[in-house]
Formats: C-alpha cells, sequence, structure tokens
C-alpha cells in the first residue's frame, strides 16, 4: 500500500507547477491508533503548513507538525513472561513527541462558489522523541521516522484568506512495532503571502 | 489517469485510518471477576469469569493470592488449568498453601497483546478442610502393636529438623514418631500416605516404630497407607491409622493401629 502512495506520488509531482503560497496555522487533534493508542488519549497538535494556491486542480504543500501525545495512565500494567511464569512490571510515560516535516500534493474533488472539497498525500520526514520507565531501567529515545499521509479537507476562501477543516492520518514505515501511527482532525486560517 | 490513481491512492490510505480508537481505556483489555471456595480437603478452588473480553486478544488467564490485600500478579501464582465454556477458568490450590488462623487474598488476571489487566480481590479465612474420620473407632490414645494394646501416655511437642515436622508418640512399650514435611509448616486436616523416606514429600508421612520393651528394634509402617490427620485447632491434633501393616522379618507382616490426640 505503502509503494502504491510513493508512485502516485510521484508520478504526479512534474506536472504541478509552481503557484503562490498560503501560510497556514492549524491546531488539531491527534488520535493514535494501534498499540499506541492503548496508552495514548487523543492528543493537541500544532501545525504549520505553506499551502499553494490551486493550480489548474492541483496544488503542493510544506507541512510541518508537532504533537505532544499524553497518556491515558500514570502507568501502565506490562509483563514478561518466562516459560510459563508471568512477571508483572509497570511503565510510564514522561515525554512522547511527535515531529514532523512533509512534503505533499492536494487535488481539488470540487468547487461550489469559494468551497473547496481536496483530497491528498505527502510524505514525511521526522522525529518521535519519548522518554519512558519500564520495569527497572528508563530510556530516553529519538527515533527517526518517514512515513506518508494521506488527507482530505474542506475550505471556504474569503478574501485572501481560507478556512478549513481537515483529516488526515500519518503512516510511518518504522519496523518497530506500532508506534505512532495517528489520525489527525483539524482546523485552521490559510493567509495568502502576497 | 494520475488523477484516478492519485484519488484512489487517497482514499485506500483514509480507509486504512478507520481504526478505532476506544474512549474508555478499560475496552481494551478483558474485564474479569474472581471467586475463591475451600473445598472438603482443604484446598481452594479459584474461579475467574470473563465478563467482557475487550478488544485486544486474551493470551492466558491465572491467579495469585496473598495475606495482604495489596499484592502482584506474581505472588503464588497459579496458571488457570480448566476453561468451562467459553470464559470461566479455573484452578485448584492446594491445602498446604493455607493456615486455618490467617486470611487469605486473591484475584485472578489475564495478559493480552500488550498488557494484562486483573479483576477485584476477594477474601476467604478459615480455610480448612472438613474433619475427616478413619475407616476404625479406637479410643483415645490407643496404640496397638504386637497383638496387644498400649496406652499412649503423652506426645511430646512437635520438633523441627529444618526439612521436617516430627512428633513422639510415648505409649507402654513403644516410640511412635510420625514425621512430615516442613516446607508448609505442621500439617492440616487430610489423608497422608506412608512412606520410607526420612524427608516425605507434601501430603505423605513416615511413621517409625520403635520397640522398648522386650525385644527392642525399629520398623516403619509400609508405604502406601493412610494416616488421618485432624487438626482440630492450630495447636492440636489427632492422628489416626488403622490396621496399617510393617514388617516384623523376612517372612512376617503384622499390623498396627493407633488413635492419638494431643
Amino acid at each position: 500500500m505503502k509503494y502504491l502512495i510513493f508512485v502516485s506520488f510521484l508520478f504526479i509531482l512534474p506536472w504541478i507547477s509552481q503557484a503562490q503560497f498560503a501560510i497556514s496555522p492549524n491546531i488539531s487533534v491527534s488520535v493514535p491508533t494501534g498499540v499506541l493508542g492503548i496508552v495514548m488519549k487523543r492528543s493537541p497538535c500544532l501545525k504549520l503548513e505553506f499551502v499553494e494556491d490551486f493550480d489548474n486542480k492541483w496544488r503542493r504543500r510544506h507541512m510541518g507538525s508537532i504533537t505532544y501525545f499524553i497518556p491515558r495512565r500514570d502507568t501502565f500494567n506490562i509483563y514478561s513472561i518466562s516459560g510459563t511464569y508471568v512477571t508483572p512490571s509497570t511503565q510510564t510515560f514522561n515525554l512522547f513527541v511527535d515531529l514532523f516535516y512533509g512534503y505533499g500534493i492536494d487535488y481539488r474533488i470540487m468547487q461550489f462558489k469559494d468551497f473547496k472539497l481536496y483530497a491528498g498525500l505527502g510524505v514525511l520526514g521526522g522525529l518521535t522523541i519519548r522518554d519512558y520507565r519500564a520495569g527497572g531501567y528508563s530510556e530516553f529515545q529519538v527515533l527517526y521516522n518517514m512515513g506518508a499521509s494521506g488527507r482530505t479537507g474542506l475550505e471556504f476562501s474569503f478574501k485572501n484568506q481560507a478556512v478549513f477543516i481537515e483529516l488526515s492520518r500519518n503512516y510511518y514505515f518504522n519496523s518497530e512495532k506500532a508506534i505512532i501511527d495517528y489520525n489527525n482532525i483539524g482546523a485552521g486560517i490559510r493567509f495568502l503571502i502576497p | 489517469m494520475k488523477k484516478t490513481i492519485f484519488l484512489f491512492s487517497t482514499v485506500v490510505f483514509l480507509l486504512e485510518g478507520c481504526v478505532k480508537w476506544e474512549r474508555n481505556y478499560e475496552d481494551y483489555f478483558p474485564q474479569l471477576t474472581v471467586s475463591a471456595e475451600v473445598q472438603s480437603d482443604g484446598s481452594v478452588l479459584l474461579t475467574a469469569t470473563i465478563e467482557e473480553w475487550g478488544t485486544l486478544n486474551t493470551i492466558g488467564v491465572g491467579f495469585a493470592f496473598s495475606e495482604s490485600e495489596d499484592f502482584g500478579i506474581d505472588e503464588n501464582q497459579l496458571l488457570a488449568t480448566n476453561q468451562i465454556g467459553d470464559n470461566i477458568f479455573t484452578a485448584l490450590y492446594s491445602k498446604n498453601n493455607f493456615d486455618p488462623l490467617k486470611t487469605y487474598y486473591f484475584k485472578s488476571w489475564a495478559i493480552t497483546d500488550a498488557i494484562y489487566s486483573i479483576s477485584s480481590v476477594c477474601s476467604l479465612d478459615n480455610v480448612e478442610a472438613i474433619p475427616i474420620d478413619g475407616p476404625c473407632t479406637y479410643p483415645n490414645n490407643y496404640f496397638f502393636m504386637l497383638n496387644s494394646a498400649e496406652n499412649v501416655y503423652s506426645v511430646d511437642p512437635w520438633y523441627n529438623d529444618f526439612y521436617v515436622n516430627s512428633v513422639v508418640a510415648n505409649a507402654s512399650n513403644t516410640r511412635i514418631t510420625f514425621t512430615f514435611n516442613s516446607a508448609f509448616g505442621l500439617p492440616n486436616t487430610g489423608i497422608y500416605t506412608t512412606t520410607n523416606d526420612d524427608v516425605p514429600d507434601n501430603d505423605f508421612v513416615k511413621v517409625k516404630l520403635d520397640r522398648l520393651g522386650g525385644s527392642t528394634f525399629i520398623r516403619t509402617l509400609e508405604p502406601g497407607q493412610n494416616v488421618y490427620i485432624n487438626r482440630t485447632s492450630p495447636t492440636s491434633w489427632t492422628i489416626e491409622y488403622c490396621s496399617a501393616e510393617w514388617v516384623f522379618n523376612s517372612t512376617t507382616t503384622l499390623e498396627s493401629s493407633a488413635y492419638i490426640t494431643f
């Protein structure tokens, strides 16, 4: 699946010409999925993006994001198994932050007056910073990630701005199990850069 | 064409994100309850019931107990040995784990792919077996050997020799020594099986007959016979055996009986 995204991305990229950019701050909620969703709440996310105006239904964007994940509990009941014996332990998260830079393409699916419905794909590179204690040891880790994102959104343009709501999903290509795939729901405003 | 591929990829990607995030943390894990029941022989039957399975895969179910209310799942841990239907799991703790004077707390636990969950705690006290009665009836402090009955006139206090606990009953012509494994303390109510081992296993007893009067000799009851122990209080017992065999010489096997209270 992830390869399909890259094929699509590379196939389309050369045909997008450069257009005017808008700066786009965005407040959203990251909803962790998989194993991460067990231990983390829906967490706040700040994004700052530079988004082109649509040019023949296509546009590009640069994306920067930081999500501060909030654990559901102070401690979690983890365990290890030796033979048939189960040894309990606890895990505590002191810090779990995801940062990335991404580059993406949007396609305008339809436009009705000043409303635009769009969908997009992108590629991501970034960091996950986590500080946790499990059992008798603690660890501070910085994980380097690469991944992809998909999104869909609805924006309303007025004067030189636009407001939008957007749903996206980040999917990371990490080999370590289920770290940081998450969905994102947010809203923001775009200011056209003159 | 490129639009089609692009939109298709986007849709597939977003659909891949349709993974439910459970609002309630507890919805991920099995929710379970525990009950504990003393059996007639003094063992304790633990039953775990999975009330809700949760969304994670449950790998195993087990139990733990302690004399304190706050304890981990690794304390006296026992895996479930039986499953009844889809959601009931049981295991049996041996009577040797328990002292009738103490209160014990039990919990069940279940491990999933990620995290384990536990039940609330239940408690039991007076964990002891139903009194047992041997298949014979003798007066108190009775001993029979070599075709004559003797009176047991005294019983020495229990003594511990690190691996064993022993008690000596003194009869007119014979000293009878009962030796038990000390791993679980002094013996509780139950049927013990005779053995020749100097350090008997749990649920076994070595009965030594030390003949003092006339011709002196030492023998033991033959292995595999029943000795009936009742712990009538924390500090009192009855010991009974009925026509148990012992080997006098290579050609003669005789019987002995006893009913001793102390």
